[in-house]
């Protein structure tokens, strides 16, 4: 059997002049880069779930004021440490007893609350409801993941992309400044940021820009360094592509993997700087919480009140595997060498 | 180099693996060497030596041994165990005689006193002790060469001031040794504290021989100190958090002393603590928050106050709405202390019963305590708060006010802060507190300046009531709050001066002073502070005091058997 | 290629020398404007006896004084005294301590990745099957549970319900590192796994390793030959920073465990003001830092030849 190659149809061609027309007029990264990124994100179920999840997770933490039956910082000291309760639900843990003594004991009951006040989440040693807590808690963590995210993402990524492609006295000096950067003691700094600023967002956004972006920069700068010799880049360099385009088209999508997984994990990591900034005084203002806080306080009495340490932690969780599952997800879609 | 990189990767593969599994036959592999050489102290030993070991606690490092620089109370502890004193106080917060014979013999003035010294004391190298050392001990804490951070808890000597500040030389220090046993003290001023003050490891015997024979190193490690107390250190080279003491043969009450050993394990997580306690490794852990309510009613807990009061102190001179008394007022009484006390600090405090804490001292006439003799000025009443707090805001010609709260980034004080907070602006509505938690070298600087709205403060006294009253007034250094006062200085002066050895009116006096203090509100006493332990129930014989150290096990033995 | 060897150590020993000059510069500056004293007794002092004490310790005079002193005895070999300890050589302080550290973070450093490297390569292999899963499951639980989370559960399970591991002190040798190592090595090892996963998929469906298949190689030697030397370049990259962070102690653990390591002095010498053990901890850290960037520097070298030392090819 022979093919006719008159008789496939014109429409089925595309044309190299009129692609690299479009791609001109996009600018630098190329537009069907990043609609295949998206179309190929639509097309893996898991990144889907888990990127509703994560919208469903980030609204139900930005209408706290809304969705909290209590004020979070409301105190009620009778109230203190009530375990959970949740109506209808009578399974242990969840159903306001715990024992006393060797033997499940009303908690609610004792302390006088009316039958139908529940604690979902139970109260914490001030008689402040949980359930609220850790969804203003949780929101105030997303915002600075998000912060840290972004400042992993803009900062770390820039500074070692430029310090790997440039090479040579600059890569050296700019290296030496990230081992004088991460050198310096963080906890001086810290409480210098205290006698300048008070606490809250700011003095912790700061804190987080001094040093949180340090280890992406190594690593996207080693990973340059490997990717910049191959061979497609030294072709695309070869044929006059300038740097910068290089950097962002050619090394940047296949780094883009590892850059990812990287700032997943800055995000946890986030997320306990600011606790330890909240006991030194510079995190958010107490008496607000986030999940660090939540945990640390829930950590010290696990062995007495235990779902005041498992709730944050299993909240925590929630949100980072969330976060690794869409992570994962746009990796695939951003790497170039996954196209089918 | 491929060689290089595969050879180099089955090295560590194996030795993820050995650690793998070492970790998953821990449980057989491990027994058979904790048998071994690996564990001293802790399990080998056999019930019979065992009954003579205590394993007890200390709740962090000690900063020295050396009792002439000591100035925190867990130093304070673990040197008692080694260094002898005068005094020792009783259950009941008296001073008894000890190293000394009998209580001091005070001249008609109040101004000397004379104290007759064992002549059977030695220390653990077996060299006597004798007055002279006594009077270097003292002479060496005021020394400015020595640097002692406590040297002005010796002003009740002569002179010490003055030596202190570099105006007069050591030699001038108000105690002389007229005999090898004995003692003469001259004092500032007549005072009814001077044997509780003599128990104080400050002025526990020091050998100048010896001292001079460590030079620089006196006190680094265990070496280089002379005990002169029941038990010797061992093992304790600086900073370590575990070290031991071993019966002292020389001491003059070794028949007294029933412990052959004691090991101190620096514990400061209170649920390892804890967890420690239940497993039997320790006959002793220091138990806070709410690890409390677990043991309440127990035998195990045993609970000691202390002589810090946690006050919240007002910058008067720096906030304009603070200067109004009415709006202090409204601050002393709007808050429930036996909730702070119970509920948030779950039994690591009372509440307070005025400026001056419970127990330090007893009225001269009847030995009623302070909580008993002096009026009850301090308590809640939120409706006359309220009326304050409307009374200060006319006043001031305002709706609301806001102040700033600050307090130190330890776990209670953040605790207390929030209490607070919520406290003061759910019963004075109108009013905004907001919270500042930093480092104590902060708070301490923004006190010191003198500029700040609220601070989460305090005061520790030592033997001598006078220091919680005289911390507010007008020319001393840390009145922090700079009221001015001629009345004041007026109660002060005579406490220090011109009571003289009349202990009835110097005690009137004390009153006077609690009750000005509350009644302008110049700061607001919230709790005493009180330290709780578990101690092994078949522990006998440990005293427990406010005065001095909280818990004193130095003398105390196993009954019922051997230790858990 | 000898004699280029030896101009890149020189070179780098030097700038090694001066990023640490620059470290303990900044700090030594910065530290002198923390707020405060550094005596604890402060609720106590007066003004004469901080006069007093001050001149004891060199404290009145002015910075760049005090700095020079302190420069010319870091190069006799005197760290100073520590202050929260009162005079207490800060040699001995670390001296006592920094061992037990070092163990630990080795220990839990090596531990860690040697598990995570595992987990990771048996997840890539077995790439979306429930292994997999329960791989990635791990390592983001993992890396979302603080250490401290997972040091008190380690030490209710193992050692206060089972019984079969000491609850802390430091005194049955290697039982007592075991929960401690245990809990450290936590995040390591969820990082390493995580990258290794991402970069062994990457390598097992590039060409070459397709070709090598196709010649009949087994897939255990595909995987450690050719996709771990690859995987583990980016992680070497964040290992050394790890390794050094996890080598000076870790408060919480440290202190749940009961353990004598420096976890806790670094904060405690910063939030006291205890100048020298800052300025010791500093240098110890730093040093540390930059002497095992360097290695992983020369590591890469080694594993991947395209890297070439000094970054100056282009």
């Amino acid at each position: 059997m022979k093919a006719d190659p008159e008789a496939i149809p014109q429409s089925l061609f595309r044309f190299r002049h009129a692609e690299k027309a479009a791609e001109q007029e996009a600018g630098a990264a190329a537009p069907s880069f990043w609609k295949d990124a998206w179309l190929r994100l639509c097309r893996n179920k898991g990144a889907v779930v888990s990127m509703l999840l994560l919208l469903i997770i980030v609204v139900v933490a930005f209408s706290a004021p809304a969705l909290a039956p209590y004020d979070p910082n409301a105190q009620n000291v009778p109230r203190a440490n009530l375990p959970p309760r949740i109506p209808g639900v009578g399974i242990p843990g969840l159903n306001g007893y715990s024992s006393l003594a060797g033997r499940p004991v009303d908690r609610y009951k004792l302390a006088g609350v009316p039958a139908d006040t529940n604690y979902y989440f139970g109260t914490d040693e001030f008689g402040r409801d949980l359930f609220s807590r850790t969804l203003y808690g949780t929101r105030i963590s997303l915002i600075i993941a998000f912060v840290a995210a972004v400042l992993d993402l803009t900062i770390g990524v820039a500074y070692g992309l430029t310090s790997a492609m440039k090479g040579g006295r600059v890569d050296t000096v700019m290296q030496r400044l990230l081992e004088i950067l991460s050198g310096i003691p963080g906890l001086v700094l810290v409480v210098l940021i205290l006698l300048v600023f008070s606490s809250g967002l700011f003095s912790i956004i700061f804190a987080l820009a001094i040093s949180s972006w340090i280890p992406m920069a190594r690593m996207v700068r080693a990973q340059t360094l490997r990717i910049k010799n191959m061979e497609y880049v030294l072709a695309a360099r070869a044929l006059g592509t300038s740097e910068v385009r290089i950097a962002l088209s050619h090394v940047l999508p296949n780094i883009a993997g590892i850059v990812v997984v990287r700032t997943m994990f800055s995000i946890p990591a986030a997320i306990f700087f600011e606790t330890f900034l909240s006991f030194i005084g510079v995190g958010m203002k107490i008496p607000n919480a986030s999940l660090g806080t939540l945990l640390n306080g829930g950590y010290k009495v696990f062995r007495i009140y235990p779902y005041q340490m498992w709730i944050p932690a299993a909240v925590l969780c929630a949100i980072m595997l969330v976060f690794n599952l869409f992570a994962d997800g746009l990796r695939d879609a951003l790497d170039p060498r996954m196209k089918e | 180099m491929k060689r290089f990189v595969s050879g180099l990767l089955t090295a560590l593969l194996a030795a993820g693996t050995a650690l793998l599994t070492s970790c998953g036959g821990t449980a057989t592999a491990s027994q058979a060497s904790s048998a071994g050489s690996g564990a001293p102290a802790s399990s080998a030993a056999s019930a019979q030596e065992k009954s003579k070991v205590l394993n007890w606690v200390a709740p962090g490092e000690v900063t020295t041994m050396d009792s002439g620089k000591s100035y925190d109370v867990i130093s304070a502890e673990q040197i008692s165990f080694q260094a002898d004193t005068l005094y020792r106080i009783n259950e009941k917060n008296e001073a008894v005689p000890n190293l000394a014979k009998a209580l001091p013999q005070v001249s008609k003035d109040g101004l000397t006193a004379t104290v007759e010294i064992r002549d059977d004391a030695r220390y653990s190298n077996g060299d006597k002790i004798t007055a002279a050392d006594i009077v270097y001990a003292a002479q060496r804490v005021v020394d400015p060469a020595t640097g002692s951070q406590s040297a002005n808890n010796l002003t009740y000597l002569k002179n010490a001031k003055e030596i202190i500040e570099k105006k007069l030389p050591v030699t001038d220090l108000g105690v002389k040794a007229l005999s090898d046993t004995k003692l003469q003290f001259t004092l500032t001023a007549p005072t009814p504290y001077l044997a509780t003050s003599l128990s104080d490891t400050l002025v526990s015997p020091v050998s100048k021989k010896f001292v001079e024979s460590q030079g620089k190193n006196y006190g680094l490690n265990a070496q280089s100190l002379l005990a002169s107390g029941p038990f010797v250190l061992k093992d304790w080279n600086g900073t370590d958090i575990s070290w031991k003491y071993v019966k002292n043969p020389y001491y003059w009450d070794a028949k007294n002393i029933y412990f052959d050993q004691i090991n101190v394990q620096v514990v400061k997580e209170v649920a390892t603590g804890v967890n420690l306690y239940e497993a039997g490794k320790l006959d002793g852990a220091a138990v806070t928050g709410d690890y409390l309510t677990l043991y309440k009613s127990k035998p195990d807990l045993v609970t000691v106050q202390t002589l810090r009061m946690t006050n919240l102190e007002m910058g008067i001179s720096s906030n304009k709405s603070l200067q109004n008394e009415n709006l202090r007022k409204a601050l002393l009484y709007a808050v429930d202390r036996s909730e702070l006390a119970q509920s948030i600090l779950n039994g690591g405090g009372v509440p307070a019963a005025g400026i001056i804490p419970d127990g330090i001292a007893v009225s001269p006439e009847g030995g009623k305590s302070v909580k008993d003799d002096f009026p009850k000025l301090v308590y809640t009443d939120k409706k006359k708060a309220k009326e304050y707090f409307a009374k200060a805001l006319s006043e001031l010609g305002t709706k609301s006010i806001t102040l700033r709260l600050v307090t130190s980034d330890t776990d209670d004080s953040i605790k207390t802060g929030q209490y607070l907070q919520n406290a003061y602006q759910t019963a004075l509505p109108g009013l905004k507190i907001n919270l500042a938690n930093v480092p104590a070298t902060v708070r301490f600087k923004e006190m010191m300046s003198y500029k700040f709205d609220l601070a989460l403060g305090g005061w520790t006294g030592e033997y001598d009531p006078t220091s919680y009253i005289k911390q507010h007034e007008t020319g001393y250094e840390h009145n922090h709050s700079q009221w001015k006062s001629a009345e004041l200085t007026g109660i002060v002066k005579a406490l220090e001066t011109s009571d003289g050895t009349d202990f009835v009116k110097r005690w009137a006096h004390l009153k006077e002073g609690n009750q000005y203090l509350l009644d302008h509100a110049v700061v607001v006493p919230l709790t005493q502070e009180a330290k709780n332990y578990l101690v092994n129930p078949k522990l006998k014989g440990y005293q427990t005091h406010v005065l001095g150290t909280p818990i004193d096990v130095t003398r105390a033995r196993f009954e019922g058997g051997a230790a858990s | 290629m000898k004699n280029r060897w030896l101009r890149f150590l020189g070179r780098r020993l030097l700038y090694m020398a001066l990023t640490l000059w620059i470290i303990v510069t900044i700090t030594f500056l910065l530290m002198s404007f923390l707020p405060g004293t550094p005596y604890n007794n402060q609720d106590k002092l007066t003004a004469a006896q901080l006069q007093v004490l001050n001149q004891k310790y060199g404290l009145n005079q002015p910075v760049w004084q005090r700095y020079l002193t302190y420069l010319n005895n870091i190069l006799h070999g005197d760290f100073g005294i520590s202050l929260q300890f009162s005079d207490q050589k800060v040699t001995t302080l670390l001296g006592n301590r920094v061992g037990v550290s070092m163990q630990l973070g080795i220990q839990a450093a090596v531990f860690g990745t040697v598990v995570g490297i595992v987990l990771g390569t048996i997840a890539a292999m077995k790439h979306n099957t429930w292994i997999d899963t329960f791989c990635s499951l791990f390592a983001i639980v993992g890396r979302s549970a603080p250490n401290f989370v997972v040091a008190v559960l380690l030490q209710f399970v193992f050692a206060v319900t089972l019984g079969v591991l000491p609850i802390g002190l430091w005194n049955e040798g290697f039982r007592s590192t075991v929960l401690p190592t245990l809990a450290l090595s936590i995040s390591p090892m969820a990082d390493s796994a995580r990258f290794i996963r991402t970069e062994m998929l990457e390598v097992l469906n590039s060409d070459y390793i397709e070709f090598a298949r196709a010649k009949g190689m087994s897939e255990l030697h595909l995987v450690v030959f050719h996709g771990l030397r690859n995987a583990l370049i980016p992680l070497i990259t964040i290992l050394g920073p790890i390794t050094v962070s996890l080598m000076t102690g870790s408060l919480v653990v440290e202190n749940i465990f009961a353990v004598p390591g420096i976890g806790e002095q670094f904060t405690k010498s910063v939030l006291t003001n205890d100048y020298y053990t800052i300025m010791a901890m500093t240098i110890l850290f730093s040093a540390l830092l930059v002497v095992v960037i360097f290695l992983t520097d020369i590591l890469y070298q080694i594993i991947d030849p395209r890297v070439r030392i000094g970054g100056d090819r282009s």
